[in-house]
């Protein structure tokens, strides 16, 4: 690529940057109200690429032109399993107009593929046809590559980023197969993860675990906020036997709960996030659903219940944020 | 009826205040209104909505309806403004004539006090919320200008609405939830004097709105205690756990109780086996989980007992005014009246 090229390219950009931002606050907005919907836990995060690194990217990659580079804008979900990655790229297509996956997995096992590595998912997406801002970011132009990991493959790409694991150069095989055990001890690790998880949440001696499984599934449906994983133990080992029911019959309530109450709920939880003063530190706590539906049927037994473990004061913010009274 | 979803998802939008002094003969004094709408941030708004939960979702609070003979202004203009689209630039004098009218039926002893009003949605549903705090007599409200018009400081809310310790007031809300004139959800309260209560003052709130109780407390109270029965005699068949409850809810309500919260009832006395499903009856049987003033003029003769102890311990209790079926003799003990159940313990 000539000076020239390269120059204009730096122009276009500084031209186009805060446009493309605005597109891809759009797929961001878009793919975090679908991660809400599955109710998986999530970071997702958005960016532009910086001048420098456009510039360096079209001088390493000639085949390229300033209009041909593809992750301009670059939107990233690392959530905690594989299966929600999986969730989350099936779901695709409901949220934006998107390429077939680019799934490493299927190119680390071409053995004529040089490069080494741990699995990763792409995906090219634009906006769909029926989007009403097509107009101004036409799927030809406005691009963004969207990233969907676990945090094990987050941890491997931030890693090898900064090494040449990834680079085409032909890499010695000693390293290489060094390499490879690495990325197989990650990806034992992510696999490992996902089943201690399920495991934990099918063992009858753990029903609190199985709970919040349960709470966790429909409250990220709420809020991408995280709770404090040992109070939400602590608070459903207190409670949960109030519904003197199995807790297998407990954890299916939640879904029920949220398909007839969801609005109300995120009424509540957007009115939450505006103000801190006066809000529980119970709130945003994926067992703040169990709460608000022991409020619903038994208030005065729950307070009961409640007091002999927990500040009734910060009950009482709950119950009022909720409609309930106990004057 | 409101119900604690819609208190959850109540959204204030607009708020004035109006300094509307007592009417004491022989004294001039006039209502002080503000000429626009007071400016809030979301912590205020936060916290003035968890005092209005408070009282408006407390024990005190109850479902109301415009009472049709009413002379009071207030049902017509609430109906008028809500209906539609909002419309923001006739909240002011709206609001000015809540505090007119206030003005007007403040004599005697009743207090003066500052009204505010806001327009406020419950899950989008236009509504009205009414509040009367009580202030001392004397004490001076901080007025300020603002584009040349009048208007209350903060001050105002701070001193009077989010201070915890300020309990007296009256409050109500309205919620619209169809086009008809009497399509509404309406609670109120008032903390001072609750509804149950006879006298003058206690109606004063519920006069000037222009409202009665949805429910007379007589008939709600005559209607749980029905329910009730029923559920114990056909739905409880454990005869221990039957005479326990049966004896709960003659007890309950020949109380001196003013009120009387089925849901507490529930949570208290009934087992936990049967408390889903005498709720559910309850609701089937149209009967309100809410609480109510304690009134059992309609059935009093039938809280009232007979009890006959025999000398081999057989114990038999009629309603008091029914006591002419047992005809007692020397050596003997007759019912007529025809045996529908026996228990055994």
């Amino acid at each position: 690529m000539s000076r020239s090229d390269l120059e204009q390219a730096r122009v276009s950009w500084l031209a186009d940057e805060a446009s493309f931002r605005e597109f891809g606050q759009l797929v961001k907005s878009g793919l975090e109200a679908e991660i809400k919907r599955l109710g998986i836990k999530a970071e997702v995060s958005m960016r532009t690429k910086d001048i420098d690194s456009l510039i360096k990217k079209l001088i390493l990659k000639p085949e390229h032109t300033y209009e041909s580079l593809g992750d301009k804008v670059g939107i990233r979900a690392v959530v905690r399993y594989q299966r929600e990655v999986d969730e989350i790229v099936a779901s695709m297509p409901s949220v934006c107009g998107c390429s077939e996956p680019d799934d490493t997995r299927q190119r680390l096992a071409d053995e004529k593929d040089e490069r080494v590595g741990y699995i990763s998912i792409h995906l090219d997406t634009w906006l769909k046809d029926d989007h009403s801002l097509l107009a101004q970011f036409p799927k030809t132009k406005y691009r963004a590559e969207v990233q969907v990991r676990t945090l094990a493959q987050h941890l491997w790409s931030e890693i090898s980023h900064d090494t040449s694991y990834k680079s085409r150069t032909k890499i010695r095989k000693d390293l290489k197969r060094r390499i490879h055990l690495l990325a197989g001890l990650i990806e034992v690790a992510d696999n490992e993860f996902s089943r201690i998880d399920d495991d934990m949440s099918k063992m009858p001696d753990m029903a609190e675990f199985m709970i919040l499984k349960a709470l966790e599934r429909q409250y990220y449906k709420l809020s991408a906020r995280p709770g404090n994983t040992d109070l939400s133990l602590e608070v459903i080992r207190h409670l949960w036997q109030l519904y003197e029911q199995s807790p297998e019959q407990v954890s299916m309530r939640f879904g029920v709960l949220l398909d007839e109450k969801q609005a109300v709920l995120q009424d509540v939880f957007d009115q939450m996030t505006k103000t801190s003063k006066g809000r529980s530190a119970f709130f945003f706590q994926p067992e703040i659903l169990l709460i608000y539906d022991q409020l619903q049927s038994q208030p005065y037994k729950l307070r009961e219940h409640w007091s002999e473990r927990f500040p009734p004061e910060e009950l009482e913010m709950v119950a009022t944020a909720f409609g309930h009274s106990f004057a | 009826m409101i119900k604690p979803d819609d208190l959850a998802t109540l959204h204030i939008h607009r708020l004035i205040f109006h300094d509307v002094p007592k009417r004491m003969r022989g004294l001039e004094a006039a209502p002080v209104l503000s000429e626009i709408e007071a400016t809030l941030d979301a912590d205020r708004i936060a916290h003035l909505k968890r005092r209005l939960v408070r009282v408006l979702g407390s024990k005190s609070g109850y479902d109301i309806q415009f009472r049709p003979e009413s002379q009071s202004p207030v049902p017509e203009l609430i109906r008028d403004y809500t209906k539609g689209k909002q419309r923001p630039d006739e909240f002011v004098p709206l609001s000015q004539k809540f505090a007119q009218f206030l003005f007007e039926q403040q004599t005697g002893s009743s207090s003066s006090g500052v009204l505010s009003i806001m327009d406020t949605t419950v899950t989008g549903k236009r509504g009205i919320v009414v509040l009367k705090l009580e202030r001392e007599e004397g004490a001076q409200l901080e007025l300020s200008t603002k584009k040349g018009k009048r208007t209350f400081e903060m001050s105002v809310l701070d001193n009077l609405v989010l201070t915890e310790g300020t309990r007296l007031f009256k409050a109500a809300l309205f919620v619209r939830t169809g086009p008809g004139g009497d399509d509404f959800s309406s609670g109120a309260c008032d903390s001072q004097r609750p509804f149950g209560s006879t006298d003058e003052l206690a109606q004063f709130w519920l006069r000037f709105l222009g409202c009665k109780l949805i429910e007379e407390p007589r008939v709600a109270t005559k209607k749980f205690f029905e329910a009730a029965l029923l559920y114990v005699n056909d739905a409880i068949t454990d005869p221990v756990e039957k005479t326990k409850v049966y004896d709960h809810v003659m007890s309950e309500m020949s109380s001196e109780k003013k009120t009387f919260a089925p849901r507490t009832f529930i949570e208290e006395y009934v087992p936990k086996a049967h408390r889903e499903s005498f709720e559910s009856f309850l609701k089937e049987q149209q009967v309100s989980l809410k609480q109510f003033p304690l009134d059992t003029s309609e059935f009093v003769g039938r809280l009232r007992r007979r009890s006959y102890h025999t000398a081999k311990g057989a114990e038999v209790r009629v309603p008091e005014e029914e006591a002419d079926i047992v005809r007692v003799a020397e050596d003997s003990i007759v019912i007529a009246d025809t045996v529908t159940r026996v228990d055994h313990k």
